[in-house]
């Protein structure tokens, strides 16, 4: 059984599209990542699993369950981080558990909430309101994981973590993805994050899905992009022969755009090390960069995407 | 309906719950104490009947309903009463959906494992207690202070002329159901249904101003029920019963169908 199946779903506000035409698959115990750029249409296909929002055209099944009309008790066996998640401010932490737990028919000892709590190092106690974005997250997740879900669906869920709760949360999906199968669907559109957890990740721009990849199937290959600036203004391509160490080399009137992968990396540092900088960028290429290098090399080979 | 629900909903309007009954209680005690000053006063009776016919005629003031303590419950405190409650409970009722989708809360709400008609229910189950609290509470208050009075009033009277306005309360709170799934902005739907159980009040208070305001004012809920005639011992009217009933469950039925057909976003 497939824990998503989407297949040609559109969502429609008037003329204007939320998501066109998406198909795709999430398999029972994968950690799948949803990656794309804000308002690409991740929030409204997640929102339309939770059932949230209708399809206006397609079909889509939730842990074998068509969502032709709602279903209730289908969320039991799901749990759901909103990308913002916004509770109510006169609630202390621990009261929000006892609701939700109460919505499940769990009492808050029935529940890990304490252990994660202690984990996030998060304070059930204080109010809501006047919790931070990152305090405000890890209830959330709490809230998420307190009845041990078959489906686990994050939007953005490191937004607001610090480093070290980052870390956590991605152990924490880890062991639940290998202790209890927990399916988890991951949607950011930090690439970085989907490398650390995901097995599979789908691209998302302007509402269509790109792309479904197996992490390793990307191009990533340790690609970096290098921005060189030289002590004396001006294009230097032809004066120091920039073009044999990546032939694409570009110049923006100030800095000197290279490529380079693997061993090419190492020649190019040493080759810059020998000229006068001014200014020197090392970068992975972002999210943006890589699928639509992706896409576009897709095109031309002229693949269906 | 859940449980759970209806007490997460109780504590969401306590502060309101809170407000509304102290309003209600004081704004009842201010006007019966006063009673005695208006009651039965001949200075005030001579006062009212030496004003033009037309002024009287506009804000709905009959000079004989200040000849007894019912005349002046059902002239005086009976409208302001009803039109308190019936602004708090059509905001209660306009801002249930409303403000879950305003303030976010409801990504969190509709994602638990309740339907929307649950959901709907639960709120609309806390909102009727707490304006039956309310209501039980002020009737309660007028009984005690009309007996304390010391003056003959027949108390089966006084109690149907507040069940017609329970009924008329529950009607605005309807009309609040109308609007909740619908608007997005808890604002706006607070406003406007509190605003129309304020219109509907002063549409009735100045139909006597012209035969325009007459005409119009057969809209407003307030005219299907004579608190002065009911007070006399006349009965509630059927078709004010019905209508006031059937604007209550319509509201309700109305609301619960666009919420389960609307998208929450």
């Amino acid at each position: 059984m497939l824990a998503v199946e989407a297949q040609g779903i559109s969502k429609l506000y008037g003329s204007k599209a939320g998501v066109q035409d998406l198909s795709m698959e999430v398999k029972q115990g994968e950690v799948f990542g949803f990656i794309g750029p804000n308002g690409a249409g991740k929030s409204t296909t997640i929102r339309m699993m939770m059932q949230l929002l209708r399809p206006t055209e397609g079909s889509l099944h939730v842990l074998g369950e068509e969502l032709n009309r709602e279903k209730p008790e289908l969320r039991r066996r799901i749990g759901y981080l909103p990308s913002e998640i916004t509770l109510y401010p006169q609630m202390t932490g621990k009261q929000a558990i006892e609701l939700t737990g109460k919505a499940y028919g769990l009492k808050p000892q029935q529940t890990p909430a304490l252990e994660y709590a202690e984990r996030l190092q998060w304070n059930p106690d204080q109010k809501i309101k006047s919790y931070s974005l990152g305090n405000r997250k890890k209830l959330g997740i709490i809230l998420a994981l307190l009845h041990r879900p078959e489906l686990l669906i994050l939007d953005e869920p490191t937004s607001g973590l610090d480093p070290l709760m980052q870390r956590e949360l991605f152990n924490m999906l880890r062991e639940l993805n290998q202790s209890e199968g927990m399916t988890v669907f991951f949607s950011t559109h930090v690439l970085s994050e989907v490398e650390k957890v995901c097995e599979r990740v789908a691209f998302i721009k302007d509402g269509r899905l790109l792309r479904v990849n197996r992490l390793e199937e990307l191009s990533l290959g340790g690609t970096h992009r290098v921005a060189v600036q030289f002590q004396s203004p001006g294009d230097a391509r032809e004066l120091y022969n920039l073009t044999m160490l990546d032939p694409a080399v570009q110049f923006d009137g100030v800095h000197h755009h290279l490529e380079a992968s693997g061993t090419q990396l190492s020649a190019l540092l040493v080759r810059l090390a020998e000229l006068p900088l001014a200014d020197l960028e090392i970068r992975r290429p972002t999210i943006e960069e890589l699928f639509m290098n992706d896409y576009r090399a897709a095109e031309k080979e002229g693949e269906t995407v | 309906m859940k449980t759970n629900l209806i007490f997460h909903e109780l504590r969401q309007i306590r502060r309101g719950f809170l407000t509304c009954l102290g309003i209600t209680l004081l704004f009842i005690l201010l006007l019966l104490a006063k009673a005695d000053a208006f009651v039965n006063n001949p200075e005030m009776e001579s006062l009212l009947a030496g004003m033009p016919d037309g002024l009287l005629q506009t804000f709905g003031i009959a000079v004989d309903s200040f000849s007894t303590l019912e005349g002046y419950l059902a002239s005086q405190v009976f409208p302001y009463l009803i039109v308190i409650l019936s602004s708090f409970a059509a905001a209660w009722a306009g801002g249930s959906i409303a403000k879950e989708k305003d303030r976010g809360s409801g990504e969190y709400l509709f994602s638990l494992p309740y339907s929307r008609s649950n959901i709907f229910w639960s709120k609309a189950a806390a909102h009727w207690i707490l304006m039956t609290l309310v209501f039980t509470a002020g009737s309660g208050l007028v009984l005690v202070l009309t007996f304390s009075s010391g003056q003959s009033v027949d108390t089966g009277n006084i109690l149907t002329m507040l069940f017609a306005g329970y009924l008329l309360v529950l009607s605005f709170m309807g009309l609040g159901y109308m609007l909740t799934s619908w608007v997005s902005s808890d604002r706006t739907a607070v406003g406007a249904a509190a605003g129309m159980a304020v219109a509907a009040y002063f549409l009735n208070m100045l139909s006597g101003s012209s035969e325009w305001m007459e005409r119009i004012s057969y809209v407003s809920p307030y005219r299907l029920f004579d608190a002065a005639e009911i007070v006399r011992g006349g009965a509630l009217t059927l078709a004010g019963c019905i209508v006031t009933l059937g604007l209550y469950v319509a509201g309700l039925v109305t609301g619960v169908q666009i919420l389960k057909r609307r998208d929450i976003s």
